[in-house]
């Protein structure tokens, strides 16, 4: 009965997510077409400590807004089916509300206050989601995700302090004083607090390690909606990060991209393949803002979001249906057996290759050629078209390993196709991630002119294709060895050994230095001399009372020596240095060695 | 304020435990009700300002919350009068010392608040080492209590009063050395990093009220103490500055770094006592008002968070014995009830969003920013740390596989909610408390505002 009741629940909350997810797109198409944007205020609290309430709605935070709701609306109801054997039943659902909480206060605030509030609180709510299965990898990939998270928190929480020089935290009414705002050291700050949380460079080691969540909460929040918080923050502060910073930007994300594609190109684990994929479309999401391409970073950021979340989704069913594995290699035969899921899984990759008239053609296609269209170095464009090259052959990869190839290994059952709560929401979400790419592109982009030649204009669909004829006729069974080059990438340039292992290594011999040095040391060896000599136990009672004798004597002593010490000083005439005078006590004490102590004032030394 | 004294007075002689629970729950909201429409100030022989208020109501509520917690010592028969004795005791000097408005009688009641605790540890303790970390307890925290008294003597053959009121009037030019005769006290007893030895020493060895205390209030003591002393030797306090706030940064650092080597978890939530503490001493000694009140709301979250964070551990500690990361694990299979707090007081601990503790650091990275630049990206080490650091505790205390021994299947007991609950309460009922009555703003403590002596 009990189930009955939180399965109602869950049609409800997925009902009124959808509600609120037409809602918002309704205000956006709105706030788009007239060009307003809604500006609220409220505050609570006395003169000194209180809070405030801001809102603001335009085009970008409605739309954002309609998007995460409406995939949560999805998984709420994908997740009914998919982890229903789960003991701890209600506490997901109270996560995902959590999240989608926070991912408001988040989209709707223009203050940076509230911005923390929700940056924080999806830094957690996505760590207690990581860790939500209670094992030894989710444990690990939870540490790794929440403190790759709370180095951008800090950011926010130093720019807080920026803010606070102008007393003013309402970030979008000062964006455009760079007289007020040093704009370099900040534009640093929210760049760094942007690639953590979307997975940049340095710290992209948490995403391939998040996927050890649920496949729903990977379809949530580690494709679509968290990490896509990060290229949010850089959209609403475009006006701080500006000059040096997107030179920064251009180059994390380029290299993030074409990193992530060579390390999705061969890895076998299914999910850690679309997180990689995750990686790289954040790259050419992030590059696109470094070419100053605001709206049409935010139209892929949206169009990406779905066929995202659509392409975990297919492969939660996949991996339901086989029993828990992961691997590519025990996968095959799909269209046979699951010829929907099949279906959906070969949109979505489509889509992510940027195939024609698919939503992911709309916005990387607008993305590539405005990046042909400038000047930038050869390095940049060379880097640009192979990751993009990259993306089409692990797509196709997948889309080959899971479909042309035969069954292997395991046996496989369309059980799953059957279950409403798996099919209906891939369908949702493989109908809008074809309609999203032109729909969105007709209301949120203004017509721009791209001058391009023949050959560079057809360059993207050329090298589409290249890569699908070379990935279909080259023989992928000889692949399933590992290869070398994932040795000699090692992931991505080694990150999750260096942030993992190093850092961890790295703080322990420090704490270890600390500890012997001062804490077990010194400090501890000086009061020892002082309170007892016996460093074993501690002592008994007795000798405990004798040694507080001592101690007492010695606190006694020690007083009046400094104040005789002090006196002396006095009587010299010579006002003492303090620091001086102290420095050099310590200096004598550690060092054993005769100090002198020279007063400028009086043209006189002194030796301790 | 002589009805509290007096009915603490006669709460001394109860034996009973749930009485005492319900009138200090009593008392506690009594007291609230009172300084509702109380607004005054100073009557006769005490001061209860908005310093001293919150602490007040804290302490009621932190011995109410030991109380409930060591109810085995109770059943046990665990010498349960004179335990009750001892922190009904420590609860009057508290009381005395938080609301006397003679610096003296601070003194007096400020020492005298040592001996129960001193009592307790060595009374209550679970291990032999217990004597000796008592003792590191006893005499760190007397080490700066004789140069304190001497201290106050002078002042008072300085300035003819040593009432808080008359002491913040009157500008007399204070010496370095009185100015360490002070403070050095408080700093001992906040603790500051290099005199904190004891602190962890008394914790670990101490039974769990012993910790609760310890962490909930008596630290506090300290913060109050510097609070009222730096606020009429604030020209000294402005020479001393740069080295307090570096001091209280780089040792917070110092401590964290030293919490993520820690196995023992008491020992690690003792340490992170003094890196929190490090941001205390960092946002007092800025001397500007954002960072005085940040300090003081650390000083109330923290003294809330990591006694509840101690009650965790005792609860566990009573199932299994033990306190170790290796033997406690599991939690979240075993008592899932428990993580929930467990997450809770962890992330309140590290400042996440709705906590208080967010709004006690966001000022202090507002004051260490202004000060220096460094100083905020010390903050921001400190805090990334403590995230660090407290999330590794709650990680590994829930997830991976139960201890094989199974002692502690034992489920969650409806007396451990309540303590928990307890502290959560009263974490919550906190923050409009501290809104409404704009700490430190309106109260007979002034802040000198020293942007000005800055300038010149």
């Amino acid at each position: 009965m009990f189930t009955a009741v939180v399965h109602l629940t869950y049609r409800k909350i997925s009902l009124g997510l959808l509600l609120f997810s037409i809602l918002c797109i309704g205000g956006g198409v709105v706030t788009a077409y007239f060009e307003r944007s809604l500006f609220l205020e409220w505050t609570m609290g006395g003169s000194l400590v209180n809070f405030r309430f801001t809102f603001f709605l335009d085009k970008f935070s409605l739309l954002f807004l309609s998007t995460v709701s409406f995939i949560a609306a999805n998984v709420t109801v994908y997740r009914q089916s998919y982890l229903r054997n789960d003991p701890h039943n209600e506490r997901f659902i109270l996560l995902v509300l959590a999240f989608v909480l926070s991912i408001v206060l988040l989209i709707i605030s223009p203050n940076i206050l509230r911005i923390l509030l929700g940056w924080d609180g999806l830094g957690l709510v996505s760590y207690c989601l990581v860790i939500y299965y209670p094992s030894k990898k989710s444990r690990s990939a939870g540490i790794l995700t929440v403190l790759s998270n709370r180095v951008g928190d800090v950011c926010i929480l130093i720019s807080i302090a920026w803010f606070s020089l102008l007393g003013d935290y309402n970030f979008i009414f000062w964006l455009n004083e760079t007289s007020t705002l040093n704009s370099i050291r900040l534009g640093i700050l929210i760049i760094i607090a942007a690639a953590t949380k979307s997975a940049q460079l340095p710290f992209s080691a948490w995403l391939p390690a998040a996927i050890a969540a649920p496949t729903p909460v990977s379809a949530l929040v580690h494709s679509s909606t968290l990490v896509t918080a990060g290229v949010y923050l850089l959209i609403r502060f475009s006006s701080m990060v500006q000059g040096f910073c997107l030179d920064i930007l251009m180059t994390i994300s380029i290299l993030t991209m074409f990193l992530a594609g060579l390390a999705a190109s061969f890895e076998y684990d299914m999910k850690k393949i679309i997180a990689l994929s995750t990686l790289s479309q954040l790259g050419v999401i992030i590059f696109s803002i470094s070419l100053g391409l605001y709206d049409i970073a935010f139209f892929h950021l949206v169009t990406h979001a779905i066929f995202k979340a659509l392409l975990f989704l297919c492969a939660g069913v996949v991996i339901h249906g086989i029993r828990g594995s992961q691997d590519l290699r025990s996968i095959g035969g799909l269209i046979k057996n699951y010829p929907l899921i099949a279906v959906t899984l070969n949109l979505a990759n489509l889509s992510l290759c940027g195939v024609p008239f698919l939503a992911g053609f709309y916005s990387k296609d607008l993305i590539v050629e405005f990046a042909l269209q400038g000047n930038w170095s050869l390095f940049i464009l060379l880097l640009l078209l192979m990751g993009l090259a990259l993306t089409v052959y692990y797509s196709m990869r997948l889309s080959y390993f899971t479909m042309v190839n035969t069954t292997r290994g395991l046996c496989i059952n369309s059980v799953c196709e059957t279950d409403n709560y798996l099919v209906k929401p891939i369908i949702f979400l493989s109908f809008s991630s074809l309609f999203s790419g032109c729909v969105l592109r007709e209301y949120l982009l203004l017509p721009e002119l791209v001058f391009l030649p023949l050959l560079w204009k057809t360059l993207t669909l050329t090298i589409i294709l290249i890569i699908t004829l070379h990935t279909v006729t080259i023989n992928l069974d000889n692949q399933i060895k590992v290869s070398k080059v994932i040795y000699w990438q090692g992931e991505i340039w080694n990150l999750p050994f260096f942030t993992g292992n190093v850092f961890s290594s790295l703080r322990m011999k420090f704490a270890k230095k600390i500890v012997n040095g001062i804490e077990a040391g010194w400090l501890e060896w000086r009061t020892s001399l002082i309170l007892s000599r016996e460093k074993k136990i501690g002592g008994t009672l007795e000798s405990a009372r004798t040694s507080s004798f001592r101690s007492i004597l010695i606190i006694i002593i020690f007083w009046v020596f400094l104040i005789l010490l002090w006196n002396y000083f006095y009587s010299l005439k010579i006002k003492p240095n303090i620091e001086a005078v102290v420095m050099g006590f310590s200096l004598k004490v550690i060092f054993r060695t005769k100090v002198l102590i020279y007063n400028e004032n009086v043209k006189y030394c002194h030796i301790l | 304020m002589l009805k509290f004294f007096l009915r603490l007075l006669f709460l001394l002689f109860l034996g009973e435990w749930s009485i005492i629970i319900y009138s200090l729950i009593f008392l506690t909201i009594r007291f609230n009700w009172l300084m509702a429409t109380y607004d005054i100030g100073g009557i006769s022989l005490v001061l209860v300002d908005n310093f001293s208020y919150l602490l007040v109501l804290l302490s009621f509520w932190i011995v109410m919350l030991i109380i409930l917690s060591s109810e085995s010592i109770f059943y046990n028969k665990a010498f349960w009068e004179l335990f009750s004795l001892f922190s009904l005791c420590l609860l009057f000097f508290l009381f005395l010392s938080f609301s006397t408005r003679d610096l003296l009688a601070f003194y007096i009641f400020f020492e005298a608040s040592l001996v129960p605790i001193f009592l307790l540890v060595a009374g209550w303790g679970y291990q032999p080492e217990r004597v000796s970390a008592s003792f590191y307890l006893l005499f760190y925290t007397l080490f700066g209590s004789l140069p304190l008294l001497v201290g106050i003597l002078f002042l008072f053959f300085k300035r003819d009063s040593l009432n808080f009121c008359n002491l913040l009037n009157e500008t007399v030019s204070t010496s370095c050395l009185l100015f360490g005769a002070l403070s050095l006290a408080f700093l001992v007893k906040i603790p500051i990093y290099f005199v904190h030895l004891w602190l962890p020493k008394a914790h670990v060895e101490a039974p769990v009220a012993g910790s609760i205390i310890l962490a909930g209030v008596l630290l506090k003591l300290g913060g109050y103490g510097l609070f009222r002393i730096f606020s009429f030797i604030y020209d000294q306090v402005l020479f001393f500055r740069n080295y307090l706030i570096t001091l209280g940064l780089v040792g917070g650092v110092l401590s964290c770094f030293i919490c993520l080597r820690q196995v023992d978890r008491k020992a690690l939530i003792a340490y992170s006592s003094v890196a929190h503490i490090g941001l205390v001493l960092a946002g007092i000694s800025t001397m500007f008002q954002s960072g005085w009140v940040g300090a003081y709301i650390i000083i109330i979250a923290h003294g809330l968070c990591s006694s509840a964070l101690f009650a965790l551990v005792g609860i566990r500690y009573r199932r299994l014995g033990s306190r170790r990361l290796v033997i406690i694990r599991g939690i979240l299979i075993v008592v899932p009830s428990f993580t929930f707090w467990w997450f809770i007081f962890s992330i309140f601990n590290i400042a996440a969003p709705p906590s208080l503790n967010l709004l006690g650091e966001v000022n202090i990275f507002i004051r260490a920013f202004n000060w220096v630049f460094f100083s905020a990206l010390l903050v921001a080490l400190i805090s990334f740390l403590r995230a660090a650091y407290r999330l590794f505790l709650f990680s590994y205390t829930q997830h991976g596989k139960t201890n094989s021994t199974g002692v502690h299947l034992e489920g969650a007991l409806c007396k451990e909610h309540y303590t928990l609950l307890s502290h959560f309460t009263f974490l919550l009922i906190s923050v409009p408390l501290i809104l409404e009555w704009r700490v430190c703003c309106n109260g007979l403590t002034k802040i000198r505002v020293c942007g000005t002596l800055d300038a010149q």
